[in-house]
């Protein structure tokens, strides 16, 4: 304190009191060291002169009602004694805290708005020991807190960042799964739409070299846009155009895949490309429609991961670190294998080969569940060992969803 | 409308915040589907600051030049593997705990008579996590040294230490006698313990059941779910601050007899699941 702040307190008045007017207008004194404990009140009676009479008196800020404040100043009272040890201020902490949830919070506010962090980490420390390990609806409920998130929110627990497609584009893969779960209960009849939307043919097929002319250009195309990528520099920032080509085709397939039509179109060409027609016939749609749902999702889900990942990685790639990623795929799809050696959660990417149109397809090769993908790495990728993860995989989304994240 | 109750117990978001930070972050992630206050509290940047290793901008500058907007990204990239330190470690935070561990590689440890070409070999291994893993080739002095500062780990935390390595087909030498494996913490004691390096297959199984030859429990490598097997080394605890050394050691120099065939990984120092202190 400087000298034109001491000459405020008398020094004939060794035991001076500070006026304090609670939020429902009562006035009080309290002891000068006791209440000058809370920055609050310091402030204001050091800075504006506050509190040295009845007519003067601090007012304090809502949250601070007399009980509060009485349990405030019990706690300053003990605390402001230089001579107590260590172990006896923490004793007295403990004995302390023992109160309910609800006071505990409202002492949490009242603390909070006097700006007495000691005890505002106290009690915090204490309401967190009371969250650890509950779920949304028991936190809830020992909070009072309304349920004020739609569900959609629930069920979307990432931020959209800015900057990022990876977590936008999960975002939109998750909404997109979300709906299909909705959808799949309206599921009885479906007309099966004969026109093909190209582009959604495009984007769940680019790594398998289609029979349709089409599609391979467009695959080609991709190609040529992953070359672009390479020779950029530095930064992983995916730049604006690039973001803007993921986009547009994940845009593309959520209009085609939110429509029924487009949903059983790629189930559909599914067959064709897999010439597994003996195990989906059109007739058998009911059945069959779940696990090819589910498969071609989570096929769209990789490849997405795939192609930002390649990017990203790409980009990072300037000292050609091997930087290590995971893909965690659903519990129950299949995962990409590697060649030798690798377990479940790396895969060697560069013994995953995209169809090049001069290559015959390789799907023909695929097995009869599914378990390997063949896709193709650009040539200029480090041989060192990759895997891909995105920041949440599909499983841990759905956790959070039903606030089982433990 | 709120409630009475509601209205009384409202913290603002800051406070929201400042709970969660006391609190993991998997408690932290579950937040987004409380409330709204919880979900701005839980997203803030004061939050996840808490949870990230200290030296967390030169970990991640080291793997990648990626810039993130905000802390939880920061630490959502954290959680999957790095290699930092050229390529010699990996750093991983487990996610829902917020628990560093490390993995050391072969060449970040003192592996005695390493350089000698007749005796290890080092050579790039598709399956190995690393650039490149060591093989015994030959050796009758086995001895392999691992260490770490308890600072570069998360306080009052109980950790182990595993050697993740293989065995080959054409090993040898290394069942007649048991390796010693033991840690050592700053100036703290070490408590030995013993770990034969490889399994016995069945038909020596068979065998050691028929002669009793074991009448104690055989400490034998475990599998672990990446295709390598791993050794407990030992264990030990993280105090809640302090920067100590911890020294790892695996040896195998009692028997004279000449061994081979096995190929080490590195160290992993990883939290155990079991109980943490406080």
């Amino acid at each position: 304190m400087s000298e034109s702040d001491m000459a405020i307190i008398k020094p004939e008045m060794m035991k001076s009191y500070i006026w304090l007017e609670t939020s429902d207008g009562s006035i009080q004194q309290v002891e000068q060291e006791v209440a000058m404990f809370c920055p609050f009140i310091c402030h204001q009676v050091l800075q504006k002169g506050g509190g040295s009479s009845k007519n003067n008196a601090i007012s304090l800020p809502q949250k601070v009602n007399p009980a509060m404040l009485s349990l405030i100043f019990d706690y300053c009272r003990f605390h402001q004694l230089p001579g107590r040890s260590n172990k006896e201020r923490k004793v007295y902490d403990e004995k302390f805290m023992r109160m309910d949830t609800k006071r505990l919070c409202e002492l949490t506010s009242a603390a909070d708005s006097l700006q007495l962090k000691p005890l505002v980490d106290l009690t915090s420390r204490a309401l967190a020991r009371i969250i650890e390990g509950k779920t949304p609806e028991e936190i809830r409920e020992i909070f009072h807190l309304p349920d004020d998130l739609t569900e959609e929110e629930k069920l979307e627990p990432l931020k959209n960042t800015m900057d990022d497609p990876r977590i936008r584009l999960l975002n939109r893969l998750y909404a997109k799964k979300r709906k299909e779960l909705k959808e799949r209960e309206k599921l009885k009849s479906i007309e099966v739409e004969e026109h093909v939307d190209e582009r959604s043919v495009d984007d769940l097929l680019s790594f398998i070299n289609g029979r349709d002319h089409k599609v391979v250009n467009t695959s080609k195309r991709k190609k040529k846009t992953k070359k672009r990528k390479e020779h950029k520099n530095g930064t992983c920032k995916v730049s604006n155009k690039d973001s803007h080509n993921l986009h547009s085709k994940q845009r593309s397939v959520d209009e085609t895949s939110f429509s029924l039509g487009g949903v059983s179109n790629l189930h559909n060409i599914e067959d064709d490309i897999f010439s597994r027609k003996a195990e989906f016939e059109d007739g058998y749609i009911d059945d069959e429609i779940d696990p090819a749902l589910k498969e071609m999702l989570d096929r769209e889900v990789e490849d997405f991961a795939r192609r930002l990942n390649s990017s990203w990685v790409l980009s990072v790639g300037q000292e050609r670190q091997p930087v290590h990623f995971s893909i965690n795929g659903n519990g129950d799809t299949r995962r990409l294998t590697g060649k030798e050696g690798g377990g479940d959660e790396w895969f060697d990417f560069s013994s995953v080969t995209l169809g090049e149109a001069s290559d015959p397809p390789e799907y023909d090769k695929v097995p009869s569940d599914r378990e390997e993908l063949v896709l193709d790495v650009p040539s200029s990728s480090s041989t060192s060992l990759f895997t891909f993860e995105l920041p949440l995989s599909i499983s841990e989304l759905e956790l959070l969803r039903e606030d089982t994240s433990r | 409308m709120l409630t009475i109750e509601e209205r009384i117990m409202m913290l603002p978001e800051a406070c929201v915040a400042n709970i969660l930070s006391f609190t993991t972050p998997a408690d932290t992630f579950s937040s987004a589907s409380v409330s709204s206050v919880f979900r701005v509290a839980g997203d803030s940047d004061f939050v996840w600051e808490k949870f990230l290793p200290s030296d967390y901008s030169r970990l991640i500058s080291s793997s990648t030049h990626q810039s993130f907007s905000s802390k939880k990204e920061l630490f959502r990239c954290l959680c999957e593997s790095i290699l930092i330190d050229n390529g010699r470690k990996i750093f991983k935070i487990e996610k829902l705990t917020g628990k560093i561990s490390f993995v050391l590689s072969a060449r970040e440890l003192s592996i005695t008579w390493s350089d000698q070409r007749h005796y290890w070999s080092w050579s790039h291994r598709s399956d190995s996590r690393f650039s490149e893993g060591a093989r015994l080739i030959m050796t009758d002095w086995l001895e392999i040294i691992g260490k770490i500062q308890t600072g570069a780990l998360s306080p009052s935390t109980s950790y182990g230490a595993y050697l993740i390595m293989k065995v080959t087909e054409r090993a040898y030498g290394l069942d007649l006698v048991p390796a010693e494996t033991w840690i050592k913490v700053g100036n703290g004691e070490n408590k030995t313990k013993t770990s034969y390096l490889s399994c016995l297959d069945d038909k020596k199984q068979q065998m050691a059941k028929k002669e009793e030859i074991f009448g104690y429990y055989r400490r034998e490598p475990e599998m672990r779910e990446d295709g390598w097997m791993e050794i407990e080394l030992g264990e030990f605890e993280t105090g809640r601050e302090g920067n100590e050394e911890v020294v790892m050691s695996l040896t195998e120099v009692k028997g004279y007899q000449l061994k081979g065939g096995i190929v080490i990984d590195g160290i992993e120092v990883r939290p155990k699941s079991q109980k943490l202190s406080c």
